[in-house]
């Protein structure tokens, strides 16, 4: 099958099977039109046969009448080397054209088969017809169609040899190699281009048809030319394809090989430099994309970039296709099994992500971009899930900056429970340790606490039992060894175990953790309240039932539980889903050995508390350090910011935020727990500066100066102040050239950044007499507007015309921003940074009489670097 | 001069309260008016400002504007072929962009300022071009920040030139100071490596056609500055390069390299730990000069190999923390990659290159459908479509033994 776009109509195409032409109408619509015959050619669009018109014998090939002032008309050639025009009724008897060309027949002497067909663009009554080789005629003729054969014939026999022959031919081209592609340029329409089996391309003028030129070449099938510069043709052979200069065309420009057999190309008529081609016995689509630079002395060669699709779900071998002539990279592409595809080719696309969360991308000429809040819902839910936008989220809540109840920030989290947990144990180490919010968290970690543990410490043992009430057991049971010393002591306060332990149950109450408060209560032998505290939560939990149950079997414990005892546990076990159920059972049923104990501190759906808490009060020194030791390792290397806990803010706990790092991404709670953190270590490894240098970067990029500059002063609190930033800017005198920096001593330390002589001052009355240079003693420079000089107390006088009460009032208690003097970085003259506003607001130039500095434009947005600000800016 | 009403703080702050009328447009087209294929856009540092380039030999920049609209303030010829990409400097250096092209050079411009008569459109001044390159110009790239002012060219004369800005004060003066080649048959791409902390990598794509070797290398600048040395080829990536980048690495311990071949390759490059832990010598510039000329041993791995184009992928991009990737391929399609704690990397999003979702019915029904099925030119998208819609499958392609496979370099 073969299909052709009508040139003219938009929506109109000719599809050729066999000897039936028939014209489609195609149309977009969602759903499928109530038409039987309708084919569907695409998601969107289907087309329905508008004419069916069978032609007189087997087309072989076939082109439109480039013009519609004849009507539909479309020329197509046969096997035995017959052109027909064949026609599709327009509204009836309009055109006297249509009905005098359409079924006309023209045809050369001999026949053989018909290779190609033109038809000229802009003398639309000639056609070109390419023939195979014939011993006795030649193989390209240019007909016109208006002329009939007779006309021809009479006239030639009148005019005896003139040209003209038998067969009505105006022109007769290419002696007897057999003609495979021809084609009329389309602006030059008296030129044509023709390929000829086994001699090449050649390039014929009808004005001198004497003088045909061209290459010898293999590339001489569907020669055709570039619509967007007629100098360029394209061709192929086998699995070549040759780009051709017809100003020098005795060289191909470019070539290049594909793996099958090329079968047809075309220019895409509406992007330049396309050409789509399709492949023998492939259902690939291929398009190629020359490269041409046109540099006037210089002209590079160009390149061809390959591009390849499969249409179609089904592997299907490409029979024919044609651009749409108007909708850009629209194609329409027919297949072996006689299906009819409407692609639209896509581009290829460039994309690029912002600093904001926008993905922008274009597609061929198109640009296209997603906000973070204007994308679909899956892009805006997957953009919002990532760190990034939450990083922001966090940072404009303020996260890591409540510095007094470090647990605030977890709120900021949003969720992120595992993140979330180590901030209440910052906390809890402060509280422990004695510090407050103004002091560096040096914490070792519980590792190195219970280091020293096996040695030098003094363990103690005690023996307890759970008494339930009830007296102790027979004395064969010597009850559960309990280990205390002061390291352990140290750590169980840190996970909030310490000896009173009702404190931490009212706060685990209050978060109705109530099986965990119980296994509290049962690890310090308490199994009345952890009863009490069951039965409270079966009154106001959905699980009463459940809790009922556990509250009963709790309370029927005793020392040597009776089996009656044991088989309703195992009975209910099953139930228990709870591992702070499943830890008391463990406990108290089984024999208490090393692998229960193991088995509890190693369950990781405890808290990471109470499996310290309790290896400190059941595991002997030597076990204990080799949990610890085996816990910190796990921590570490899965990067938990919780293990901070164990391995303390050295080296390991570096290790450990590193891994955070490394897998969540999450610079900015490393940034705020380095920023807390003042150990020796921290200070001195690259790598919490690298967080914190990282962390600003994306601060600064998000263009939050504002919170970067918190988080500096935040970050440098515990420090000693950070890095002292140097003066940047020097005032000089005019006169005697030294700094008029009146106040010296005070101001160098305090301001960042200010202008040195400008020093904040909060009180009125203690404004220095600064009006003059310090050294000199001469007169310091004017405001170019109010001609008061610089550093005169500004409290009076200088309120402009559109200052309210309020800002009155201000302005006489403090230097508000824009009193401080300022100066154009070109000109140096300046003044009071609210006079220059007021003044540039209606002018471009310079106040001072005399400037004609445009220093409001130089000024204006971040156009100029000029020099010192630059060398500000490398110093950085 | 000080008080500008449309402040930057003040902006990003409106930016969070935006209005949620805006949330129900689905994608922002934005007109661009390029006369051809646009190839390449990019951003700034503030995301506030783009640049596009196109075939039609002319680049145009973008600003912001408060409603979320860009418009066009620039917009002029830049070279004599097509403009194959552009990109921003950091705003330390000024307003500054680079582009390269089809016609063997790139070039380096800044915006300046008129004389106040048109505040509209913004000037911009060619302030050096770069023309040692005997073969089309496929990428430029501006160095990260702390290496100062340079510029990374890769050609299609397979030679990748690094210039630099010596003097601070003059933007026209740019030397050639390395100039490496890569064996390669022609170079497409080249990204830096984004980490002050980490030993300075830069990686090179190639669209050499030869088969079977790596098309990836990587190059690390050792000697205090003075010298790259090549220190692996990816040989698992044989095909085609056509864009390459590193994430950010945002405090990581190692870079994250984003390949577009035939596949996506996603590849994690960790310097070794001993050299690396090292590192205080980064304050202390003293080290001995021998151990500074040899590069570092790296430990190379593939993350991922993701397929899901079934075709070419084009171009890939990182979002600021890396952990989004964009990968746009020849099937006309946008995917969005994310991975997951346990480090797989699946796609979160499909997006038509025309800014409509991929939904359901696209793709998955082709049963009902007897004559044709295809709309865009696609393979079957059922694998992806299930992917994107069922959430969480595992990718076919973050197989284990893909996952942890170490390079043979």
């Amino acid at each position: 099958m073969q299909v052709a776009w009508s040139p003219y109509e938009n929506n109109l195409f000719a599809g050729l099977l066999h000897d039936t032409l028939t014209l489609y109408a195609v149309e977009s619509s969602a759903e499928r039109p109530h038409n039987a015959q309708s084919i569907e050619l695409s998601r969107h669009t289907f087309c329905s046969p508008v004419i069916v018109t069978r032609t007189p014998f087997y087309v072989r090939c076939l082109d439109w009448c480039p013009t519609n002032e004849f009507g539909r008309l479309v020329a197509a050639g046969s096997a035995n080397g017959r052109l027909a025009i064949v026609g599709f009724a327009d509204s009836p008897g309009h055109r006297d054209n249509f009905r005098s060309l359409v079924n006309k027949e023209i045809g050369p002497r001999y026949s053989r088969n018909c290779n190609a067909v033109s038809w000229n663009a802009v003398d639309s009554n000639l056609i070109a017809v390419g023939l195979d080789r014939h011993r006795s005629d030649s193989s390209l003729l240019v007909y016109d169609v208006f002329l009939s054969p007779d006309h021809y014939a009479e006239k030639g026999r009148e005019d005896g040899q003139h040209g003209a022959r038998t067969d009505g031919a105006l022109f007769d081209f290419g002696g007897n190699d057999p003609c495979v592609s021809c084609s009329w340029f389309r602006q030059s329409s008296k030129i044509m281009v023709a390929g000829f089996h086994g001699k090449g391309l050649r390039l014929f003028d009808l004005r001198d048809p004497s003088k045909p030129r061209g290459p010898l070449t293999k590339s001489v099938y569907g020669a055709c030319v570039d619509p967007f510069g007629e100098n360029r043709i394209a061709s192929f052979g086998d699995n070549q394809l040759s780009l051709w200069d017809v100003r020098n065309f005795e060289k191909q420009i470019a070539h290049y090989n594909v793996q099958k057999v090329i079968t047809q190309i075309e220019w895409s008529p509406t992007r330049y430099g396309l050409i789509a081609g399709t492949l023998r016995d492939t259902p690939e689509f291929k398009l190629f994309d020359v490269q041409h630079a046109h540099v006037s002395r210089d002209d590079h060669e160009p390149v061809i970039l390959e591009r390849c699709f499969t249409v179609g779900s089904e592997e299907q071998t490409l029979t024919s296709f044609s651009w749409h002539p108007q909708h850009e990279n629209r194609v329409l592409i027919s297949t072996l099994s006689n299906t009819i595809h409407d692609v639209q080719v896509l581009e290829r696309m460039t994309l690029n992500w912002s600093k904001t969360h926008h993905l922008l991308w274009a597609c061929g000429r198109d640009m296209h971009c997603f906000t973070d809040t204007s994308a679909p819902e899956p892009i805006i839910q997957a953009i919002n899930e990532d760190i990034s936008v939450r990083m922001k989220r966090r940072a404009v809540n303020g996260y890591g900056m409540h510095v007094d109840t470090l647990a605030d920030n977890a709120a900021l989290l949003e969720g992120d429970t595992e993140v979330a947990r180590i901030w209440p144990w910052l906390d809890a180490i402060r509280s422990v340790e004695g510090l407050d919010s103004s002091d560096g968290i040096t914490f070792r970690g519980v590792k190195s606490i219970l280091a020293g543990l096996p040695g030098k410490s003094r363990t103690e043992v005690k023996y307890e039992h759970w008494s339930n009430g009830s007296p102790p057991g027979r004395g064969g049971n010597e009850g559960v060894p309990v280990y205390t010393s002061n390291e352990r002591d140290q750590v169980q306060r840190l996970c909030g175990w310490s000896l009173n332990k009702d404190a931490s149950v009212e706060a685990f109450l209050s978060q109705e953790q109530y099986d965990r408060v119980a296994a509290v209560c049962v690890f310090h032998f308490d199994i009345q309240r952890a009863v009490e505290v069951l039965q409270t939560a079966a009154k106001k939990s959905e699980l009463a039932k459940s809790y009922n149950i556990i509250a009963v079997t709790l309370s029927g414990y005793t020392e040597e539980p009776t089996s009656l005892w044991r088989n309703f546990y195992t009975a209910i076990t099953p139930e228990i889903t709870s591992p702070y159920i499943q830890a008391i059972f463990q406990v108290l049923l089984a024999n208490r050995s090393e692998g229960t104990l193991k088995k509890i501190v190693s369950d990781s759906s405890l808290a990471l508390e109470d499996r310290i808490g309790f290896a400190c009060t059941f595991l002997n020194d030597n076990r204990l350090q080799e949990f610890v030791k085996e816990l910190t390792e796990d921590y570490t290397t899965k990067g938990i910011l919780e293990g901070l806990v164990l391995t303390g803010f050295g080296i390991e706990g570096i290790d450990l935020v590193q891994n955070f790092v490394d897998s969540a991404g999450d610079v900015q709670t490393a940034s705020m727990i380095s920023a807390l953190v003042t150990t020796k270590e921290w200070s001195e490894d690259p790598r919490p500066h690298q967080w914190v240098d990282h962390y600003r970067e994306v601060l600064d990029s998000w263009m939050f100066w504002e919170g970067r500059a918190m988080f500096d002063v935040f970050s440098s609190r515990l420090k000693g102040g950070g890095p002292k930033v140097p003066r940047q800017i020097v005032a000089t005198c005019n006169f005697c050239g030294k700094s008029i920096n009146h106040a010296a001593g005070g101001q160098s330390s305090s301001a960042r950044g200010e202008k040195m002589f400008m020093g904040k001052t909060p009180n009125v009355g203690e404004i220095p007499k600064v009006s003059v240079c310090s050294s000199c003693g001469k007169l310091l420079p004017r405001c170019a507007l109010c001609q008061v000089n610089m550093g005169t107390p500004t409290n009076m006088n200088f309120v402009s015309g559109d200052m309210d009460e309020e800002l009155v009032k201000k302005a006489k208690k403090i230097n508000p921003l824009e009193m401080w003097f300022t100066w154009c970085q070109t000109c140096r003259h300046g003044g009071h940074a609210s006079h220059l506003a007021e003044w540039f607001r209606e002018h471009t130039e310079c106040a001072v009489t005399g400037c004609t500095c445009k220093c409001m434009v130089i000024e204006n947005g971040c156009a100029i670097v000029t020099n010192n600000r630059r060398r500000i800016a490398t110093s950085n | 001069m000080t008080s500008d009403p449309r402040s930057p703080v003040r902006r990003f702050v409106e930016e969070e309260n935006s209005s949620p009328c805006e949330i129900m447009s689905i994608c922002l087209p934005v007109p661009t008016d390029h006369k051809d294929l646009i190839h390449d856009v990019a951003l700034d540092y503030y995301g506030r400002r783009m640049a596009t380039c196109s075939s039609d030999q002319s680049v145009k920049i973008w600003d912001l504007q408060d409603d979320g609209t860009w418009r066009c303030t620039a917009n002029w010829k830049t070279h004599a072929g097509s403009v194959w990409k552009v990109t921003w400097a950091h705003p330390l250096y000024g307003q500054l962009i680079a582009t390269c092209s089809f016609d063997r050079t790139a070039a380096l411009w800044e915006e300046t300022v008129g004389d106040g008569s048109s505040v509209a459109q913004s000037h911009w001044v060619k302030r050096t071009s770069m023309v040692d390159s005997r073969g089309s110009v496929s990428d430029v790239q501006f160095a990260p920040k702390h290496l100062g002012l340079q510029i990374v060219t890769t050609a299609a004369d397979g030679v990748i030139r690094i210039y630099e800005n010596i003097d601070q004060s003059n933007l026209s003066q740019w030397q050639l100071v390395h100039e490496i080649s890569s064996k390669f048959a022609g170079c497409s791409c080249a990204s830096w490596s984004q980490s002050r902390l980490l030993p300075q990598i830069l990686a090179v794509g190639s669209y050499d056609e030869a088969p079977s070797t790596g098309k990836v290398v990587l190059f690390e600048l050792v000697d205090q500055g003075r010298k790259w040395i090549k220190i692996e080829t990816l040989n698992s990536i044989t095909e085609p390069v056509h864009d390459l980048t590193f994430a950010n690495t945002l405090g990581r311990s190692f870079h994250i390299l984003a390949v577009a071949a035939k596949d996506l390759h996603i590849v994690s490059i960790t310097p070794s730990v001993k050299r690396s832990s090292s590192a205080s010598n980064l304050h202390s510039n003293q080290q001995s000069a021998s151990l500074l000329t040899q590069p570092r041993a790296y430990d190379i791995r593939l993350l991922a190999l993701l397929k899901d184009h079934q075709s070419t992928v084009w171009r890939v991009s990182w979002n600021i923390t890396g952990t989004i990737l964009a990968s746009s391929g020849d099937d006309g399609y946008i995917r969005l990659w994310r991975s997951n704690f346990t480090s797989a990397w699946r796609c979160v999003a499909v997006i038509r290159g025309d800014g409509t979702l991929q939904t359901e019915g696209e793709g998955g029904g082709s049963s009902n459908r007897k004559l044709s099925n295809s709309e865009t030119l696609d393979l079957s998208h059922n694998a992806q479509s299930q992917n994107f819609l069922s959430g969480f499958s595992l990718p076919k392609t973050a197989s284990p033994a893909l996952t942890f496979q170490k390079w043979s370099s």
